[in-house]
Parts: C-alpha cells; structure tokens; sequence
C-alpha cells in the first residue's frame, strides 16, 4: 500500500475524537519545525523546549478554540508565537519587541529578485547565514522562520504574530532582502 | 549537497529531536477509558481489602455448604389434621374468638 499522508484536517478530526494516534501525528510532524520557530526566534535552546511542552499542552487541553480543522498549523504557531512574547515580556518588562511603530505598511510587490527561500544553498553557506537571521530585527525574523518553516501564506502569518497583513508584507520584504544581498555576495 | 533554507533550519535542530519526542508522548491526551482500565483503576487501589472481602465471601459459601441451611430440615412438621380440628372446637368451647369465616 503506498504511503499517503493524511492531512492536518484528518488528523485534528480523529484527534477531536481522542484519537491518540492521531494526536501523535499531528504534533510530531510539527514539532521540529514548532521547536526551530522558537529557537530562531529566542536564541534560547532550552526556553524554546519550555515553549514547545507549554504549546503542546494548550492544544492538548484547547482543541475546542480551533475553528477551522484545516488551520491547526498557523493555531499552532498562533500559541507558540503568544508564548514568546509572553517570555520577552517576563525578561523585558520594558520592551514590546513586536511593536510595529517603524515599520509602516508596504504595498511592495516581492518579485524584485530570485526568492532567497527557494535557493538551495551550500552547507559552507549555513553558517553566515544563520548568523544573518539571527541579527534580523525578531519581528522581521518571526516573518521570515515562519514562512520558511511552514510556507505560511502572508495572511496566517498575520494571523499567528497579530500584525497587520501590510506590516508583515513589509518584515518579510526586508528579510528577503538581506537574505538576497548575502547570496549575492557568495555568487 | 546542497539545500533549502528549511532544510538548513530543520538540520541545525534536529538533535533535539529525542527530547521534542519525550515532550510530545508527555502531551498526549490521556486514553479515554475502558472497561478493563474502570476494573482496574476500582480494584488495583484497594487489592488488600478487595482479597479480604472475597476470603469471608468464600469461607461464608463453604460455611453455609457445610452446615446446611435451616430451611425445610429444620421447619416444625405441619400438624395433622384431626389434631388442628381437636384445637379449633377446643378454642371454640373456650369462647377463644377464633375467626373462621373469611367474607369477602
């Protein structure tokens, strides 16, 4: 029998049904991905496990809050997303690292260049890279891991950091640019 | 070998990949329960006192088995009837008020 992958959508719906099998698969194939947001976003291995077991158990226990059973991904994210800013907020009383004060909403269309997402990359290329996303300003790298991780369309990436669609179409222009311009360097 | 960003991104973090697994199994949802785990979760708690109260259960079975119960062996005979009739006229003659008669 051929392998054939069941959809989020399958899956929340067995798992509404307490189906544990499904509830296995619906957070492992997330996981890694759910794990690497939290950790490119915070810089903290170990609080993005924390954010990770915290996400997982709100699920769990907050299935009925899904609406749309196709939409657990970006709900998902939604949660973990909220968990971050809530850990920003607990060490940076004063700051709202999300506050989109300089970031006026953009119109831009992004076919200015080759999608820096979808090149492949060489694994000498990694490591500056990284280095790249890490110095990203974290809304404009909440944007960019989100639709790198999940291929999250702009309107669920507004939906899951609770920005403006205009606002996140700008964080993600300047983070694809950056991007672009380090290509350009190592072409 | 060359590949996405993603791809790069899920690489660098794969080695918590155990300790994401032991995070999920720890979030699952807990079974919804059976009739084996409602036996189990009634008994297992008390098992002392459940296999005390099943020893007086049984030793009161073969207690009863043994001895016999005072049923039918041990009911008083039922009189013969000329005797019955010799007590009714004797508590006739002594004005005993014996009801016979049962009208409707």
């Amino acid at each position: 029998m051929p392998f054939v992958a069941v959809s989020d959508f399958n899956l929340v719906r067995a798992a509404r049904q307490h189906d544990l099998h499904a509830w296995d698969s619906l957070l492992h194939r997330h996981q890694l991905p759910l794990y690497s947001y939290a950790a490119g976003l915070l810089h903290d291995e170990t609080v993005a496990l924390d954010i990770v077991q915290e996400t997982f158990a709100a699920a769990v226990g907050h299935l009925d809050g899904l609406r749309d059973d196709a939409k657990f991904a970006p709900w998902l994210f939604g949660i973990a997303h909220q968990k971050c800013v809530q850990h920003w907020r607990r060490i940076r009383r004063d700051a709202d690292v999300f506050a989109a004060t300089d970031e006026p909403p953009s119109d831009w269309p992004d076919n200015d260049g080759v999608d820096p997402c979808a090149v492949l990359l060489r694994q000498e290329q990694a490591d500056e890279l990284f280095a790249l996303v890490a110095q990203l300003p974290a809304p404009q790298r909440s944007a960019l891991l989100l639709h790198v991780l999940e291929d999250f369309s702009l309107e669920e990436i507004a939906g899951i950091t609770d920005a403006p669609l205009g606002t996140v179409k700008s964080r993600l222009h300047h983070a694809k640019r950056a991007l672009r311009q380090l290509l350009e360097i190592h072409r | 070998m060359n590949k996405s960003l993603r791809e790069l991104i899920l690489a660098r973090h794969d080695s918590a990949t155990p300790r994401l697994d032991e995070l999920r199994w720890a979030a699952l949802p807990a079974a919804p329960p059976t009739k084996g785990a409602f036996l189990r979760e009634l008994f297992a708690p008390h098992r002392v006192a459940w296999r005390a109260l099943a020893a007086v259960w049984i030793a009161l079975l073969v207690f009863n088995l043994t001895v016999g119960s005072p049923g039918r062996a041990g009911r008083l005979p039922a009189p013969p009837p000329a005797a019955f009739a010799a007590w009714l006229a004797a508590a006739n003659s002594h004005d005993v008020p014996v009801q016979t008669d049962f009208a409707p």
